[in-house]
């Protein structure tokens, strides 16, 4: 039995405390001491990958109760991986967060950042569970870290989280009914054992239970159309708190989907039924109408939720299609627009801070004043729109050959609409940068921001080392990773 | 009719409760109203776990001594279930925070403005 | 030898970096160092591809089972020593249009202008369909800043077109690509195909209209041309050596390389395809012929000329017979050399008189004798006069017109020649035979007309020196051999 997974877990929210602590006594200890945290939990999330290179499991009974009694921990080659997306990025974005915690959340650091390290506990908590029960727990606890991270925003940020909050605890009461469903009727919450249970039952309650479970987690993925919370709670919230939650609390509800309905409930048995039919078309539809709004938006975050919308539901297309290729590139593209919406949301903090903008049409004012900023912007847009080599190109080319083998020819189609789409938003955005008409000039840059442009540089950098190294991620750990054994 | 109460009387409760939540919820008037909404709508599932836990003749699951071969209710869901509402009042906690927060920027908690405030691209 | 095939590819997008982090006044030095090597880079292979053998290398995997792969035969060398040798004449000629007109953003400019040119290296050296595309879609994002250059609003709003088109088009690939792969586990380019047998005919079909529509984008096959001509709004080298050589060429190219190496002829036999996209062809040399003799604006009437004569290529390819592909190959090279001395005149009429338009020629021509004079060669070749690049391609795809047995479009390629004749002589009839000169000027300048000579040096050269063309013949003949399995 292996203590990684609780580590994992514990290392963020012990962390937490700390920083609370910390806050109380010394303020300039704050920041210190949550970085501190990150950089254990990556190390510790590393440590859970190379664990599990090999295909080993890192399995942790809580209590020394053996399962199905107890709460199990298990940390196999996906959630590892999923570890390893989340503290890299979140680190990162903590990081690149103090221009902007300076900026717009003075005074409340040290809540800042517990509830930032109480956000990865929580993601991290879900990635490594396996307990039903307890995956909500630790969803929740993200959640309602995610909820106070968009209330400490200006104008509208409470009224968006409450909007989040009432949206998103419903997602998790449906997702907590489900569960109950599944216990009524199997007597065990534990992921193994409901799999190994399910054959034996009649199946009625398992559906109900699994729409229910499905249904939760689609909402806190923002999957359309249940995306209504996203565009206002990206939009308004600080700029700190959006690098840490935009990029990564919809994408583990995500890899949570992809546990639940591969892992669980099997995919033979859920191949050609209802669930994942709609699924695909829910994604599909997310994809295209995700992208066209993103057009429209004035408001440079409001842009950056709609992209999520629309990178979500590609991800939700790939899980619904379910064959190998097709989940292989969902989940690449899980840790792919956790990369790509980092690097976004970071250059909007820099840019918040450094001029004052906030808007896509102010953009055009920048003409060669931040290059290094504008080329990430190039590296993350050109890689949404799915230019090869770069890690957006294979996560979409994955789900459509998954898409083509399995004969759905009109997803194909719907994908090819939905990068179109894109095309015109990043393509607008990218033409106010490097095109726009010469206007007044634009008063000098506030000082500042620098952490943030090297964190965006970093996870630029990891978009294209991923892309070019995913067909060594895929073949050796990726798709091993996606056998459920 | 006892009988009824007993065993399909949760259920009903359940759903009563559910209902009631999702009509608060949906009716969209004020945002406190509607996490009342919401909050019914957890204690409906608190009643939905609870109402599965009994056991036909069971009782209490205290185990005193040995060899006790009598059913019990089972003990799990009340656990889970004690979760599950400190994780509810966790929300109300932060949900009044936050409607504390709209207060102090806007003096009343009344409509939800954020509509009215964020026209179709974004303000 | 893997590394002589990397370089040709390689040294460009070295070039391109090195020109966005040095400072300006360094542009034009790398750019020749860098086009100076790759052309060298690119001959060095060349004696190794007449003599049969097609060097490769493989770079990295980028899908499990699919890498990226550069393979150099004889359609890839004959595309690749085009672009990477009229890089070396174009670097020069860059030199003095930006000189003379003042070039603003010279660091992008240099840097796009040799991404784009490594790109369609990169194109022509691809050795599967994914190699392909990842090159194709870059070059689509490096000639970007060069359409969009001038940053006025025609500009920009040519450059969105361009956009649009293209990535449409790269998308239509992609699409076509990811299904070929699920249907046939492998995308390296074959002789001969490698898609015979392995799917339905409506699927071929569709795969069929996906590859060739996103390839003739580029290629301006109507009615998917529109934004050639909406992108002269570029510097003129830009137009000469892109939008004249290496873009549209990359989408003949593709066009080629689909119907030789990944269809072929044997999954095309019996399919009603080729004849449509014959057909589309030939509407588009007819109607492009008669837009091109009413513009006025000489670089339109030249954008016009080039989608003909694109239209000839692929049609060339449509036909699929031995003979026809010999002559798009080798017409794929005479019409570039023939079309970048058009252009860089057109340029060098701009830089020198200001002037734009054909009405506004008036006498030039004895003001600018090489200038003109080269034109006068490039038009001679273009219109199939003997002894000079532009006949025998268009010999040979007559002639295999022939051999298939299409009349229709033998008549229409000749049409297409006369048609030819009357949209360029009247350009050289107003600069030599007008009256006095409306525009008062002299020669353009010498980092101008030096390379004007040299293309139309070349434009004699591939026209009437048996060594060259005997080599440049050799290679053509053996992809479609090749491609044909020396059935005729």
């Amino acid at each position: 039995m292996s203590t990684l997974p609780t580590w994992m877990f514990l290392a963020p929210f012990l962390g937490a405390l700390l920083v609370g602590i910390a806050g109380w006594s010394v303020r300039g200890l704050v920041r210190p001491v949550a970085l501190g945290a990150m950089a254990l939990t990556c190390g510790l999330s590393v440590a859970a990958l190379l664990g599990t290179l090999g295909g080993e499991v890192l399995v942790t009974h809580m209590g020394g109760w053996p399962a199905p009694l107890g709460i199990v921990w298990s940390v196999d080659r996906l959630g590892a991986f999923m570890s390893v997306v989340v503290a890299f990025v979140s680190g990162v974005a903590l990081v690149g967060s103090r221009a902007t915690v300076r900026a717009e959340l003075e005074g409340r650091e040290t809540g800042f950042y517990t509830c930032a390290l109480l956000l990865v506990s929580g993601l991290l908590g879900m990635t490594a569970t396996a307990d039903l029960f307890n995956f909500f727990v630790h969803l929740e606890v993200a959640s309602l870290s995610a909820y106070a991270l968009v209330a400490a925003g200006g104008r509208g940020a409470p009224q968006a989280a409450m909007r989040y909050l009432i949206i998103g605890s419903l997602g998790a009461s449906l997702y907590l009914l489900g569960v109950g469903f599944l216990y009524a009727d199997m007597g065990s919450l534990n992921m193994r054992d409901v799999a190994q249970l399910l054959p034996e039952t009649d199946g009625r309650l398992a559906s109900l239970g699994a729409a229910f479970m499905v249904v939760g987690l689609a909402v806190k993925m923002g999957l359309f159309p249940l995306h209504g919370w996203m565009p206002s709670a990206y939009g308004r919230a600080p700029f700190a708190s959006g690098a840490m939650m935009a990029p990564l609390v919809t994408k583990v509800a995500a890899y949570g989907l992809v546990r639940m309905l591969f892992w669980v409930f099997g995919y033979e048995r859920l191949q050609g039924g209802l669930l994942l039919e709609v699924l695909c078309w829910a994604g599909a539809a997310a994809m295209v109408v995700g992208a066209g709004l993103a057009f429209f938006q004035r408001d440079l975050l409001r842009l950056l939720a709609y992209s999520s919308i629309s990178q979500v539901g590609l991800i939700a297309l790939g899980v619904g299609l379910g064959n190998v290729s097709a989940r292989t590139g969902a989940v690449l593209h899980i840790a792919g627009d956790g990369l790509m919406k980092g690097v976004l949301f970071l250059v909007a903090g820099a840019l918040f801070v450094r001029h004052g903008i906030r808007k896509v049409d102010d953009l055009g004012k920048l003409r060669g004043r931040e290059p290094l900023l504008s080329a990430t912007v190039v590296v993350a847009g050109l890689s949404l729109v799915g230019i090869p080599p770069l890690v957006g190109f294979f996560g979409k080319w994955y789900v459509l050959v998954g898409a083509l083998e399995a004969g759905r020819t009109e997803f194909a189609a719907l994908i090819v609409i939905a990068s179109l789409g894109t095309v015109a938003y990043v393509f607008r955005v990218l033409e106010k940068l490097y095109f726009a008409p010469r206007t007044d000039a634009l008063p000098p840059a506030k000082p500042g921001g620098a952490m943030a442009m090297a964190s965006a540089a970093v996870l630029a950098v990891a978009v294209v080392g991923l892309g070019l190294a995913s067909s060594v991620v895929v073949q050796s750990f990726l798709m091993p990773a996606m056998e459920v054994p | 009719m006892m009988q009824f109460a007993a065993e399909r009387g949760p259920y009903y409760v359940f759903v009563v409760l559910m209902v009631l939540g999702v009509y608060l919820l949906l009716t969209h008037r004020s945002l406190l109203k509607n996490f009342v909404g919401l909050y019914l709508m957890q204690l409906g599932i608190v009643v939905f776990f609870i109402s599965i836990a009994v056991r036909v003749g069971g009782s209490i699951p205290v185990m005193l001594g040995e060899g006790h071969d009598v059913a019990v209710h089972n003990p799990v869901p009340h656990a889970l279930m004690v979760t599950a509402i400190v994780v509810s009042v966790a929300t109300l906690g932060v949900a009044i925070a936050i409607l504390l927060r709209i207060q102090k920027q806007q003096g009343s908690i009344d409509e939800d403005v954020d509509e009215a405030e964020d026209p179709e691209g974004g303000s | 030898m893997t590394v002589g095939v990397l370089l040709p590819v390689a040294i460009p997008f070295v070039a391109a970096v090195v020109t966005l982090i040095a400072s300006e006044r360094y542009a034009r030095l790398i750019t020749y160092l860098a086009a100076g090597s790759t052309g060298l880079a690119t001959a060095w292979i060349v004696p190794q591809v007449v003599g049969g053998v097609a060097p490769s290398v493989r770079l990295l995997p980028l899908v499990p089972g699919l890498d990226l792969a550069l393979r150099v035969d004889g359609l890839g060398m004959t595309f690749g020593m085009l672009a990477a040798g009229l890089w070396v004449i174009t670097s020069v000629y860059c030199a003095g249009y930006a000189e003379a007109t003042h070039l603003a953003n010279q660091k992008r400019f240099f840097a796009s202008f040799a991404g784009s040119v490594g790109a369609a290296i990169g194109v022509a050296f691809s050795g599967n369909l994914l190699t392909f595309l990842l090159f194709y879609e870059t070059l689509t994002l490096c000639t970007y800043p060069l359409v969009a250059h001038n940053e006025n609003r025609e500009s920009i709003a040519s450059g969105r077109r361009y956009l649009l088109y293209a990535l449409s088009g790269g998308l239509a690939v992609t699409v076509a690509t990811a299904w070929s792969w699920s249907l046939a586990g492998t995308l390296d380019f074959t002789e001969g195909g490698f898609l015979a047998g392995k799917a339905s005919e409506p699927v071929l079909t569709v795969l069929f209209a996906l590859f060739l529509g996103g390839c003739g984008v580029k290629a301006a096959i109507m009615p998917v041309h529109a934004w050639l001509p909406a992108a002269m709004v570029a510097p003129t080298p830009v137009s000469a050596l892109l939008h004249a050589v290496a873009v549209v060429k990359a989408g003949v190219f593709g066009c080629l390389r689909v119907l030789g190496f990944v269809f072929g002829p044997e999954a095309l036999e019996g399919s009603m395809a080729p004849m449509v996209l014959a057909a589309l062809c030939g509407t588009t040399i007819v109607v492009g012929s008669v837009l091109a003799v009413a513009q006025d604006h000489i670089k339109r009437r030249l954008a016009y000329s080039t989608i003909v004569h694109l239209s000839y290529i692929v049609l060339g390819g449509a036909l699929m017979t031995p003979l026809s592909m010999t002559g798009s190959i080798v017409h794929m090279v005479n019409h570039g050399l023939a079309k970048i001395t058009l252009f860089f005149c057109a340029g060098s009429i701009y830089a020198a008189a200001h002037v734009d338009k054909v009405s506004e020629l008036g006498g030039l021509g004895r003001r600018m004798p090489w200038t003109f004079g080269a034109m006068t060669v490039a038009s001679l070749g273009l219109m199939g006069v003997p002894g000079l690049c532009g006949f025998v391609g268009k010999l040979l795809l007559g002639r295999g017109a022939l051999e298939a047995g299409q009349w229709v479009y033998l008549a229409i390629m000749l049409g297409g020649s006369v048609f030819t004749a009357a949209y360029l002589l009247p350009i050289l009839k107003n600069a030599y035979f007008e009256g006095p000169a409306t525009a008062k000027s002299g020669e353009a300048p010498v980092a101008m007309v030096a390379p004007i000579v040299a293309v139309a040096v070349l434009v004699v050269v591939f026209g009437a020196v048996p060594a060259v063309m005997g080599v440049q013949h050799a290679l053509a003949a053996g992809v479609a051999a090749g491609v044909f399995g020396g059935n005729p």
